[in-house]
């Protein structure tokens, strides 16, 4: 589905990733793991376009994406949730989520029947619709930063540290949440610190290291090897 | 009823001015709000629109659709200038976009100087007839004109943001760069459209205060800063907020004029000025930030 092969990225002069290898299969929740500034927003971000990779590609159902436009990723079918959720505070919940389609026009009916698949996920928005997002709590902020990504109907959605900030009963719903949408075929990319959570969702999980993928394996791998846990993960 | 008319007829010279000013700080808001860029170069749609449809119609072409050409041409002379300038040196810091914007003002201004010399410009009323006297104040109708055309102009903008997708996407931009690039939304187009509307409102307030001002190609620099003003007193980026702060300079400006001297007026608007930036620096109306 998504395939990163020798990806080298940054801001400015600054490498950040160096030379990074990363498959995700269709249906597949793949989690990165690893310290703050290890480098795992930088790769969602130039996956989206938002950073341009100094080397290496990324390739989308056998398509070489690598430095496209944002607006392009999105359209082909790649969401973002960002990282501190980037919703638009000052606008209303419906005007967020109509914002979220911007990339495809659609007519209003399909609008609407859009809206009610993410309510159908997150009824709580439902309620919240005319309410402006800055009033929402955290945990709906997240929701809305969610449902909004979801408007796209992308194939892939990249997830950057959706838990964070927000309580542990909510960060268990939202991951729940999560696994709802690999039910519905969207296959995941999720960038994560809270390992404990995410170990509970993910299939594979890649551990980066100052830029660099230092260990690949599947949840149960990672779940019976206890000198990973205890030097990589801090388990 | 003597003294009461006199009254009368500075608060509608008040809100004449005054509007002009609210368009000008509107237009000034738009591209402030997109970019976060104060654009220097507004003046100059001013001058720019009036003067370019005083030559259609000297040539002939009838005031609605001269008023129209000259909208569209200032227009697409804002969106050409973002495209052509700004977006070059979009990334580089404030100061050199401000002092870019700046270059624009001085460049279309010496631009007006070589078109239309050093002669003033007028054009006739939108509607020709004798003044009218309400409350014993003598009106011109092109007051109405221009009172009718901000408001129309007003709910025009507030429809456009609030309802358009385009509209949204721009709040969004402002909002929050990063997460309207990751919805698709270009920040550049929106920035190019900012300017866009930004040069059609300033034309437009040249274009309606045109038959009651003589207009030269110097004639941008006063509503500019007196639309610059207005905008900082409402707050930046609140286009409520700048409208009422314009409609206030003006009345303020207009009742000096008439109750103590024209001499006092700038003087008064700019005390005014710093008067708020010294007790409110974020402006009376700034809800945000």
């Amino acid at each position: 589905m998504l395939q990163i092969e020798g990806l080298s990225s940054g801001y400015g002069r600054i490498r950040v990733l160096k030379d990074i290898d990363i498959t995700l299969r269709k249906g597949e929740i793949v989690c990165l793991l690893g310290a703050n500034g290890a480098g795992k927003s930088t790769l969602l971000r130039t996956i989206s376009g938002i950073l341009k990779a100094d080397s290496g590609r990324v390739i989308f159902k056998e398509m070489d994406i690598t430095n496209k436009r944002p607006e392009y990723i999105v359209r082909i079918g790649i969401g973002h949730v960002p990282e501190g959720r980037q919703i638009f505070g000052e606008l209303t919940v419906r005007q967020n989520l109509i914002l979220g389609r911007y990339c495809k026009k659609v007519e209003k009916k399909e609008m609407e029947r859009l809206m009610e698949s993410c309510f159908s996920l997150f009824p709580v928005l439902k309620e919240r619709l005319n309410q402006r997002a800055g009033t929402l709590s955290g945990g709906e902020q997240q929701m809305l930063a969610i449902a909004r990504a979801l408007m796209s109907e992308p194939e892939i959605l990249l997830f950057d540290e959706p838990s964070l900030g927000l309580a542990p009963i909510i960060v268990d719903k939202i991951m729940r949440n999560i696994r709802e949408l690999k039910d519905r075929g969207i296959s995941i990319l999720i960038v994560e610190q809270n390992i404990n959570a995410v170990l509970e969702i993910a299939d594979r999980e890649y551990v980066i290291e100052t830029g660099r993928i230092v260990i690949e394996g599947s949840t149960e791998m990672l779940n019976n090897n206890k000198t990973i846990k205890e030097s990589y993960l801090g388990m | 009823m003597g003294e009461y008319s006199h009254l009368f007829q500075f608060f509608f010279s008040g809100i004449t001015t005054g509007s002009i000013y609210a368009l000008i700080a509107v237009s000034l808001v738009i591209v402030y709000r997109v970019s976060q860029l104060i654009c220097f170069s507004q003046g100059e749609f001013f001058v720019f629109g009036a003067l370019f449809m005083a030559t259609l119609i000297s040539k002939g072409v009838s005031l609605p659709l001269a008023f129209v050409i000259s909208l569209f041409g200032s227009m697409a002379m804002g969106g050409f200038l973002q495209w052509l300038l700004i977006r070059r040196i979009q990334g580089s810091s404030i100061g050199n976009l401000i002092v870019m914007t700046i270059a624009i003002f001085l460049a279309l201004r010496g631009l007006a100087l070589i078109i239309w010399g050093r002669e003033s410009y007028v054009v006739r009323p939108f509607t020709e007839s004798q003044p009218i006297t309400f409350m014993g104040a003598s009106l011109q109708l092109q007051v109405f004109w221009i009172a009718g055309i901000t408001v129309f102009v007003l709910l025009l903008i507030w429809f456009f943001f609030e309802k358009t997708m385009l509209g949204l996407a721009m709040r969004a931009c402002a909002e929050n760069p990063l997460g309207a690039s990751l919805m698709g939304i270009s920040v550049n187009r929106a920035a190019f459209f900012a300017w866009a509307w930004g040069a059609a409102i300033g034309a437009i307030a040249g274009m309606t205060i045109c038959p009651l001002l003589f207009t030269q190609y110097t004639s941008g620099v006063m509503p500019m800063v007196k639309g610059f003003i207005a905008m900082s007193i409402g707050g930046l980026s609140s286009i409520m907020g700048s409208v009422i702060a314009g409609l206030m300079l003006g009345l303020v400006e207009s009742y000096t004029i008439g109750l103590i001297s024209s001499k006092f007026s700038d003087a008064i608007v700019f005390t005014l000025l710093i008067l708020v930036l010294l007790i409110r620096p974020s402006g009376l109306f700034n809800s945000q930030r």
